[in-house]
């Protein structure tokens, strides 16, 4: 139950919601529970006073008590329905915003335990699994267990003291049913939750790997392991729902055997001149009415299982922390934009060998320095102890003259700006991809960075403009286009200092050429880092490194 | 009481079972259409709302099948029995049980027509919001880079307000139209106890009424209930019915986007493979119904074993050429042939993009796509030829190390060699590579450009879409296209004429 806890704490913001529905739903199962009773009394009552055993019969006030009820169990329903679920979708939309904060601070290194499908299954499948938590299971549970008392009291009044074994019986189903439900559930919950999570990635890895699935003749293979998972997420709910209803079922019976047991001792009471014959029929009805508040808890409580392990995969998110957390206290930037590394080294385990060994390094405004390197020289590595995506084991790397692992990640990001290798564009127009970097730019300064990304006339011929959606991952447009209005963006962003991982990626001579006059200009104020495989692929530089063994070697500059 | 009981479950169980049978089949059927479909018809949605498609939306039929269905048969054979019963005991109350009950149905199909939309709707929302996650999920890193996380989380709480909103918009039409449904059952469950009560006090003396008994009344008035809540069940289940349209209006478009003859079912790949000849005639590819020309009527001819370079700016129609061969797309105008036949990408092609994908699984699954029966000295083989060992040999499990979220853990280079591995090991006679050597440093791109001459000397026809030198100085035939059309060609004119 423990990993519930978290989520009922998340749900204080919405009480007042959920307490109104509560309220709504007590309000409904008392005037369904009346409006039997009451009617039941009203014709037991009619037809003694049509045999003429009771002399005077008031028919008026039972008639409109009988359609105030009728009318308030609808009006109460309706009211309860929407509330309840108003109160859970807005508590779902705060977990869905609390999941996603949770995972933005998180490092590179640490989001990788996670598939992206296997996320997207969390925020929206898991989130949605929560809803019976309020809205099958602890309403419900409150509102039989308030009912359930009210109406001992209620019996207690009317009759011999011996009626309050008919709410036990009752309260017995309420309370036995669900807690077999919860253990029979609660494998074939877990197994749901998690084959739900594998139909969810087969699917997600289906669409995106599409092409290499069609060429290479593997398409079959994964509609059969997206079947196979189908199959299982169908096994696990075909076992609930048989559970849920064999419950349910069970909750109806026990229903029926309270509802005779009140007759039986109703009539007992009758023969006995304890009580009347209307009475007896408006506690029979009574009951029958009470049933119904604690017949879906059984079917209920057996979807706990899925609920817990949905919660369970939630909280996996929620507490994982940042490996690199921010620094406590942050210091600010003391100098203009420069970036240095000093005598760092790093390695990703104790027995790896050093990717970095001893990296010096510091590139002032207005210098371009430029580090080339073999593949797995360790050049993206030191680009990442730059960003504070890996924290080196020794030495340090200085933004503005201040360790990066004592900065504010906002104040670092806002010093440094990088065109990283892999380029990731939103799905969302050109406009909204460069805003990414400067929420606030007008379309001129778009345009600017547009030009000096010599990407000015490709936007100019296109129909929609910087309104121009990209499509996924920039798919709409050309590889060498995404990687341009990456730069673009990086441009937007006018940092300080800025780091250039193979910014020319994909790109044909001319326009690199054309890039590289446009560029000079912008980067003459900017203190620069490119990391290229060859000088020809990044601008003009004032230094140029070369790295190899995890050590820098200067190299004659071009 | 027992009876019904086993009844009751047999019901849910069964309806359930039929349900998710036909979700598994319909699942299973978007799924093979998307595949037939292939990347790039798809490119205009994200992947995560694919994604939702398959999952959610088929989700969102199950109820209409489960509930809805089983509950039309009841709600119309329930209530005729117990009109029969009530028939027995007193004719009046029958008929005022008749004659209300018609009223449900018809105020249910006025609030049923608002119900669609609606849901309709909201199953866009849903579409739409997996796609935005999705997406904001997998450039987590770069918001952080832009400091833009807290913006993005601004927006993922605003669109999951959003799909509330969409959601109680949905709910509140259901619950109205129960809501009208109660109100109609309460008012001839009143009607009946009335007439009940007056008849047993003896107010009312005509019709049957006078003989009217407690027993009789008791049971009319026992039963009366029962006769709406099948149809009150069933008002609960009109939402289920909803959503099902709803989620099908979202996937038929996918389902009746003209998709190719479903791509054959694999036969094993020639082990030998002898190059294909390529003849493009006339071939003319258009996107957005002709706004945009990729490709405008190119004639080529490549003859077997021939390696091409494919050079020009990006954006000139390299890509789109690659993607004909590869069978994702179908030209508008003119006619591709491979060996004189359509093409046949599955039997003949092996395909590195720009972005090759790696899935869950290790190095080893991932090189042996094509054969996953391959043995372990082709695997070692085709990882040896495309560079794969160089690194993989490094890693602690080496080809059985399990691969993370879009290969993390692999630079980009060391994931495209994965790619030229997998490719290497279907040993077919024509390769397609797209900018495959593109952020390879100097010394793997030897290693690759070495894998595809001991391929291309078995023979293999190759295309190669590439700017760089290295890749050109390789290739025997340079064709270089602009704005869709060739414009020089290094190899070609005696090969035509």
């Amino acid at each position: 139950m423990n990993d519930l806890i978290p989520f009922l704490r998340l749900s204080i913001p919405r009480l007042p919601w959920f307490l109104g529905g509560l309220l709504l739903a007590v309000l409904t199962v008392v005037a369904a529970t009346g409006l039997l009773a009451l009617s039941g009394w009203f014709i037991t009552a009619s037809a003694l006073a049509g045999a003429g055993l009771i002399i005077a019969l008031d028919v008026y006030r039972p008639a409109g008590g009988i359609r105030a009820l009728a009318v308030g169990r609808t009006v109460a329903r309706y009211g309860e329905r929407i509330v309840n679920h108003e109160a859970v979708l807005r508590h779902l939309a705060d977990l869905r915003s609390w999941l996603f904060r949770a995972l933005a601070p998180l490092d590179p290194g640490t989001l990788a335990r996670f598939r992206s499908a296997d996320l997207l299954q969390r925020l929206v499948g898991d989130i949605d699994t929560l809803d019976g938590l309020f809205l099958r299971v602890i309403t419900p549970t409150l509102t039989a267990v308030l009912t359930l008392l009210g109406g001992a009291l209620f019996f207690g009044l009317l009759a011999p003291l011996t009626v309050l074994w008919v709410v036990a019986v009752l309260a017995l189903a309420g309370l036995i049913l669900p807690a077999i439900a919860v253990v029979l559930g609660g494998r074939s919950g877990a197994a749901r939750i998690e084959a739900a999570a594998r139909v969810r990635e087969r699917a997600v890895e289906g669409v995106q790997g599409l092409a290499e699935l069609r060429v290479f003749g593997a398409l079959p293979r994964q509609r059969a392991s997206l079947a196979a998972a189908e199959q299982a997420r169908a096994r696990a709910e075909i076992q609930l729902v048989r559970w849920g209803a064999l419950g349910d079922t069970a909750a109806m019976l026990a229903g029926l055997g309270a509802v005779w047991l009140a007759l039986w001792l109703g009539v007992g009471w009758l023969s006995q001149d304890q009580v009347t014959a209307p009475i007896v029929v408006l506690l029979v009805l009574a009951t029958l009415g009470l049933s119904e508040a604690v017949a879906m808890l059984p079917g209920a409580y057996q979807r706990l299982g899925q609920i817990r392990a949905a919660a369970a995969r939630l909280l996996d998110v929620a507490h994982t922390r940042p490996a690199l957390p921010e620094p406590v206290p942050p210091r600010q930037p003391t100098s203009e934009g420069t970036l240095a590394l000093e005598g760092v080294r790093l390695r990703y385990s104790n027995d790896a060998p050093w990717v970095l060994d001893g990296v010096d390094l510091s590139v002032h405004p207005g210098e371009t320095v430029l580090i080339t390197g073999a593949s797995g020289a360790g050049k993206s590595s030191l680009i990442a102890v730059a960003l504070r995506l890996v924290s080196a084991q020794a030495g340090e790397a200085r933004v503005g003259g201040v360790p990066v692992q004592s900065m504010r990640y906002e104040d670092l990001y806002s010093t440094l700006g990088v065109l990283s290798q892999e380029t990731v564009l939103f799905a969302d127009t050109v406009a909204a991809n460069l805003r990414l970097a400067r929420p606030e730019a007008d379309d001129a300064a778009l345009e600017e960075a547009l030009f000096l990304a010599g990407l000015d006339d490709f936007i100019a011929a296109l129909p929609q403009g910087l309104e121009t959606a990209v499509g996924e991952g920039g798919a709409l447009v050309s590889g060498g286009q995404a990687r341009r209005l990456a730069l673009a963006r990086l441009i937007l962003k006018g940092a300080p200092v800025v780091i250039l991982d193979e910014p020319f990626r994909g790109l044909d001579p001319a326009t690199i050429e054309r890039l590289k006059q446009r560029l000079t200009p912008w980067l003459s104020g900017r203190a620069t880092l490119v990391i290229a495989h060859e000088p020809d692929m990044a601008p003009p530089c004032t230094t140029h490194y070369m790295l190899q063994g995890g050590r820098l070697q200067e190299m004659a500059s071009s | 009481m027992g009876l019904r009981g086993a009844l009751n479950w047999s019901r849910e169980t069964l309806g359930q079972a039929a349900a998710l049978r036909i979700q598994g089949r319909l699942r299973d059927e978007l799924f093979a259409h998307m595949a037939a479909l292939g990347p790039v018809r798809l490119a205009d949605r994200h992947s995560g709302s694919l994604a939702s498609a398959v999952v959610e939306q088929v989700e969102g039929m199950n109820g209409y099948y489960a509930r809805y269905l089983p509950q039309v048969a009841v709600s119309l054979l329930v209530p005729l029995g117990i009109f029969i019963a009530a028939l027995t005991q007193d004719w009046v109350a029958a008929l005022i049980l008749l004659f209300t009950a018609p009223l449900i149905p018809f105020f249910m199909a006025l609030l049923g027509m608002g119900a669609e939309q609606v849901s309709r709707r909201q199953q866009e929302t849903v579409s739409r919001l997996g796609g935005h996650f999705l997406d904001r999920l997998q450039g987590l890193t770069t918001l952080r880079l832009f400091n833009a996380q807290g913006r993005a989380a601004q927006e993922v709480a605003e669109a999951a307000d959003g799909y509330r909103a969409t959601t109680m918009k949905v709910l509140r039409v259901a619950f109205l139209s129960s809501a009208v449904l109660e109100f109609f059952s309460a008012v001839a469950i009143a009607l009946v106890a009335m007439y009940v009560g007056f008849a047993l006090i003896g107010y009312l003396q005509w019709g049957p009424a006078g003989q009217l008994s407690l027993f009789s009344g008791l049971f009319i008035l026992l039963m009366a209930p029962d006769f709406f809540q099948p149809l009150r069940q069933l008002a609960l289940h009109y939402h289920d019915r909803a959503a099902a349209l709803g989620a099908a209006q979202t996937i038929l478009p996918l389902l009746s986007r003209e998709a190719p003859a479903a791509p054959p079912s694999p036969v094993a790949p020639s082990p030998r493979p002898t190059g294909v000849s390529i003849r493009f005639q006339e071939v003319s590819v258009c996107f957005d119904e002709g706004r945009r020309t990729a490709l405008a009527g190119i004639s080529l001819e490549i003859r077997p074993g021939e390696r091409v370079a494919l050079a020009g700016p990006s954006g000139a129609g390299k890509s789109t050429l690659l993607h004909l061969l590869a069978g994702f797309i179908a030209p508008n105008q003119g006619q591709v042939t491979v060996d004189g036949a359509d093409p046949d990408p599955l039997h003949q092609a092996a395909w590195v993009g720009q972005r090759p994908h790696l899935f869950t699984g290790t190095l080893a699954d991932n090189i042996r796509l094509s054969r996953p029966d391959a043995d372990q000295g082709a695997v070692i083989r085709a990882a040896t030829e495309a560079g794969v060992m160089t690194f993989a040999a490094r890693l602690p499990q080496g080809l059985e190390t399990v691969l993370g979220e879009r290969a993390r853990g692999l630079s980009g280079g060391q994931a495209q060699r994965v790619a030229l591995a997998r490719a290497a090991l279907k040993q077919a006679p024509l390769w397609l590579l797209d900018e495959p050597t593109a952020g390879l440093d100097p010394e793997a791109e030897a290693l690759v450009l070495e894998a595809l001459e001991r391929s291309a000397t078995a023979g293999a026809t190759i295309l190669i879409a590439s700017h760089h030198p290295r890749v050109l100085a390789w290739a025997n035939r340079v064709i270089t296209i602009q704005d869709g059309c060739v414009v020089h060609d290094t190899g070609g004119a005696d090969a035509n004429r």
